[in-house]
């Protein structure tokens, strides 16, 4: 029984910020991609798709988390879990935030230097 | 209702407070950092602010999250770890004061990250090159 109410809390907690952090970075990542990538279209692609991707993984992730609970026994190991799990999840996509802002950029310009290359031979 | 629950009732709020309460300071003092650096494109910057920000807030509260378990004497007993609570209002200021302080110095850490990650940001290209390249075709 205590089980199944740390499972509703941590999934509703987890996905619903996985949800709503994808949603603000889908809004600013635009702007963001079309200063470093000089391509307006290809930067409103790349933000959807890192989008999709992103919300996909992190779900994922999230469920797949679960599987890590061992059986509870009270209303303490309720809390702990919920609060030990999400603060996993938090952490793995502020961490996975960072490294995709410094890398994105550099990985697309890669794409268009090689599509310029191309298409000037 | 034993010392467990009240040091996390302790220790929640105040981290927190303290990671919002940074993030909201580190927002407005890298709001004109970056509009200096963007030279006066005022979108560039707020999105490149919000984006750091969301990064510092998701990191700052899944330090939180993660140091909040207290565990005494943890132990193997056929097949299942045991563990007992803290029962003495000694023990609960001990296990707080180590907590908040070892929180206290990742948010530092986290707070020097953020800026170093804003100064490693790639620099944005001029406005020459912003043409539309698909349209030659």
């Amino acid at each position: 029984m205590y089980n199944i109410i740390a499972y509703i809390i941590y999934l509703s907690l987890s996905l619903i910020t996985v949800l709503w952090v994808g949603k603000i970075l889908h809004r600013n990542g635009k702007d963001y991609l079309f200063a470093e990538c000089a391509d307006k279209n290809l930067s409103e692609a790349s933000n959807n798709f890192l989008y999709t991707g992103y919300c996909l993984v992190n779900s994922g992730f999230a469920f797949y988390f679960l599987n890590t609970c061992e059986t509870l026994l009270n209303f303490n190991e309720v809390i702990e879990f919920i609060f030990y799990s999400t603060g996993i999840i938090y952490a793995s996509l502020g961490a996975m935030h960072f490294v995709n802002m410094l890398l994105a950029p550099k990985i697309i310009n890669l794409f268009i230097h090689k599509r310029n290359i191309n298409q000037s031979v | 209702m034993n010392y467990n629950v009240i040091a996390y009732l302790v220790y929640i709020p105040v981290t927190l407070g303290l990671s919002i309460w940074i993030a909201k300071t580190l927002h407005r003092n890298t709001k004109a950092f970056l509009i200096e650096a963007f030279k006066g494109r005022d979108l560039t910057a707020n999105a490149t602010n919000n984006l750091l920000q969301t990064g510092f807030y998701l990191l700052a509260f899944g330090c939180s999250f993660m140091k909040m378990r207290i565990r005494e004497n943890p132990r193997w007993e056929n097949n299942r770890m045991i563990y007992d609570y803290l029962h003495t209002t000694q023990q609960t200021i001990e296990e707080l004061a180590i907590k908040l302080g070892s929180f206290t110095l990742i948010l530092g850490l986290l707070l020097f990250l953020n800026f170093f990650i804003m100064l490693m940001l790639p620099k944005p290209k001029t406005q020459i090159q912003q043409i539309n390249i698909n349209d030659e075709n």
